[in-house]
């Protein structure tokens, strides 16, 4: 059986490791002359994504094979917002580093693969499909789907990103919520060791111009007088996708609209799909059967995302207040209850409000 | 003797090379955590700005010692005017090196020479190190510490906007597109990587970084230019003048020390040779001044060069491109020792003087007048 897989990142990487696990020796095709972002960064992989699921390390060794070492357990988070800080020591989950580095995620997953990555190589799924008899489509991006007319654009992020000097705390993330110059986003800094760390800047549909002054504005409110260099901007457009096989092409990933939209987190979803994309192709079962947990999961952070959208500052300051509160702390971040599973309700009334009211506001538009 | 170099791009690697070569102690101090610039894009070296030079890998092996390895010779050089195209073909009008962090990049096989001490994830304190080593060398590739000393002054700001992008290239081949339209007075220009990957970039002068990138945006739609992009990046250069270069036990070199051609903005050849050359300075104790003078006198040079070049507009600009592919004016541009810089600085700086003297109100407007360029440059 001939496999064409495109894009060596987690959810390319993955597949492919399971593939030839399961005796199918994929072509794998990546643009970039490398596994991994140019830049080094450090990402997390949240208890609370995947709450029914237990230690998402753990549960990838278990369920799908995949040993990664992370950098570090990520112990304690830092809330800050313009009229309180909330520190939560809690088991928020693990610190993975990715990029081209020695020991990144990516080199991780490349180490274990036996087959060769067709590097500086720009692939087609639709061209691909002919010639294999599957295609995997791992490239991060909605294009394919795009193609295919099954892809539903859902939130364009923007990230700016630094790699800053100072001492640092392993294992400590800072969360920085202010409306001011992250409007519905959020800053981030997270380090890699004691001297060095990553401080990035999430948008939520900023037009891209914007962002130097709001970064400008965020270095400036928080007071980071850290020396910032290496300096990188990034733009990711996360979506729905209707179906995630289209023929003998199985989308995985991003690609697959897999990034969760709340925190704009999708590692752990990438590297599933990848690795039950290749079981669907060993014929171990149907694909959109099971991706099903993981598009529910989406389903339930997007309604998430759209309730934060309607909160104001006051509002964010007090979800926070309420993460810090005694049982909620212990309770929440380790995932151990879950509580964007379990407001589904009353999230989705918030939802059918908004549109309801977005339904009327089109019937305006038509009127005129 | 105990050296401190801070900065672990080409001027400080080559300086720190050169002072371990003669057995001086060397620190090199480096924020990053590899050497070499973050992104990969790739530098050319064309001896048309270093006349009399032709060889210039020789040159930086026999002279500076220095043994580069290139991606490749340039054999072709593609001119796009903003409607004629022409091509200067020859075995060897410059080289090409990859800037990025690989170890085949020119910082990279700079980093392999250097066996001293390298500290990554380092931020050098200038003050402590001035009073802590015999001498400090600033190669940070930028204007912070001249700045900071008072030794800088800005000549000119551009924004660089560029992409890794895949297709079919010719490695030898080197494209330039001049056109006011989306560059301004800057340029695009496409050096391959590989016969499969090249970098492909715009440079434009006096903007912010947002109209920067929307003028990348317009040179891709007006040359209709649609490769399949591996990353994008932007950076902004600020090219200036430093004097002195040498202040008390301190020197600057590479882009801190304002090694950077005004014309084209290329610092790949003058970066390196800075390097070298101050640290001869250190080991032999003889003047740093005086053994960059050529080099300065270039860089000066290339800015007349480009005062003139401004003034072009897009007929001229065709005319140009045109007029270097006619086949004696290439041939003694691109094929001889003739220092094209140096001539039209000098021509400038006569053309300057005869105006001075017909009309002798605007004798001592060296930049020209802006408003009045355009009946200025044609009278």
């Amino acid at each position: 059986m001939r496999v064409a897989v495109i894009g060596a990142g987690p959810a390319g990487l993955a597949c492919a490791i399971t593939l030839e696990r399961l005796g199918i020796r994929p072509d794998l095709f990546e643009k970039g002359e490398h596994v991994g972002y140019p830049v080094a960064m450090v990402q997390a992989l949240l208890g609370i994504s995947h709450p029914r699921l237990g230690d998402p390390l753990s549960f990838l060794y278990r369920e799908y094979g995949l040993a990664i070492q992370p950098l570090a357990k990520l112990e304690r988070v830092i809330y800050h917002c313009p009229d309180t800080r909330e520190e939560i020591v809690a088991q928020h989950g693990y610190l993975l580093l990715r990029g081209r580095d020695e020991g990144s995620l990516e080199r991780q997953l490349a180490g274990r693969l036996a087959t060769k990555i067709h590097f500086c190589h720009w692939a087609e799924a639709w061209q691909l499909a002919g010639e294999y008899d599957y295609v995997v489509v791992a490239d991060g991006s909605g294009r394919t789907a795009r193609g295919a007319g099954v892809w539903q654009r859902r939130v364009r992020a923007v990230v700016r990103g630094a790699k800053i000097l100072g001492e640092f705390e392993p294992g400590t993330a800072r969360m920085y919520l202010d409306t001011a110059y992250a409007g519905h986003g959020y800053g981030l800094l997270i380090p890699f060791d004691h001297r060095r760390a990553v401080l990035s800047l999430h948008l939520v549909r900023g037009p891209g111009d914007r962002m130097d002054h709001n970064w400008r504005l965020f270095l400036a409110r928080e007071q980071l007088v850290y020396d910032v260099f290496t300096r990188f901007d990034l733009v990711f457009a996360a979506g729905t996708v209707e179906r995630h096989q289209i023929g003998n092409v199985l989308l995985v990933g991003n690609a697959a609209g897999l990034t969760e939209p709340l925190l704009g987190l999708g590692l752990f979803a990438s590297m599933a799909s990848g690795v039950q994309a290749a079981r669907a192709i060993a014929g171990q079962g149907d694909y959109e059967q099971m991706l099903t947990p993981y598009v529910r999961r989406q389903e339930q952070f997007a309604r998430a995302r759209a309730t934060f959208n309607t909160l104001d500052q006051a509002g964010i300051s007090r979800l926070v207040k309420v993460l810090g509160l005694p049982l909620v702390r212990q309770l929440v971040p380790s995932g151990r209850l879950d509580v964007i599973g379990l407001g589904q309700p009353w999230l989705a009334g918030v939802e059918r409000e908004e549109g309801r009211l977005r339904r009327t506001t089109t019937v305006e538009a038509g009127g005129e | 003797m105990r050296v401190a170099v801070v900065g672990a791009g080409l001027a400080g690697l080559a300086c720190a090379v050169t002072l371990e070569r003669s057995g001086v102690e060397t620190v090199v101090f480096e924020q990053g955590d590899k050497p070499g610039q973050a992104f990969a894009h790739v530098g050319v070296a064309l001896p048309v700005m270093h006349r009399p030079l032709i060889d210039m890998v020789g040159e930086l092996s026999q002279t500076y010692g220095l043994d580069l390895q290139p991606l490749t010779q340039v054999r072709r050089i593609r001119m796009y005017g903003p409607s004629v195209q022409r091509d200067i073909t020859g075995p060897d009008l410059g080289f090409t090196v990859e800037l990025s962090q690989a170890a085949h990049s020119a910082a990279g096989q700079l980093a392999q020479m250097y066996h001293g001490p390298l500290l990554f994830n380092t931020r050098a304190d200038y003050f402590a190190l001035r009073d802590t080593f015999d001498y400090v060398v600033v190669a940070g590739g930028n204007r912070e510490i001249p700045a900071m000393l008072g030794v800088w002054q800005d000549w000119l700001r551009t924004w660089a906007v560029g992409a890794q992008v895949l297709g079919e290239f010719d490695p030898a081949t080197v494209n330039i597109w001049l056109d006011r339209r989306f560059a301004r007075n800057g340029y695009a220009y496409m050096i391959p990587f590989n016969e499969k990957m090249a970098s492909l970039s715009i440079i434009v002068p006096d903007v912010r970084r947002a109209v920067a990138i929307a003028h990348w945006q317009e040179f891709l739609r007006a040359r209709r230019i649609s490769y399949e992009v591996v990353s994008y990046w932007d950076i902004e250069h600020v090219t200036g003048y430093v004097y002195p270069y040498q202040l008390g036990n301190t020197f600057f070199v590479g882009h801190s020390g304002g090694f950077m051609d005004a014309m084209l903005g290329f610092s790949l050849f003058v970066s390196m040779i800075s390097g070298v050359l101050a640290g001869r300075a250190i080991v032999r104790g003889g003047s740093f001044a005086r053994s960059v003078a050529p080099v300065r006198q270039n860089m000066l040079d290339a800015l007349s060069l480009r005062r003139l070049f401004d003034r072009l507009e897009n007929d001229d600009l065709d005319r140009l491109v045109a007029t270097l592919g006619l086949p004696g004016v290439r041939d003694l541009v691109y094929h001889s020792g003739l220092n094209l810089v140096r001539a039209a600085a000098v021509s400038a700086g006569w053309y300057r003087i005869c105006k001075a003297f017909l009309r002798p109100g605007r004798a001592f407007d060296p930049h020209g007048d802006k408003i009045n360029r355009k009946t200025d440059w044609r009278s």
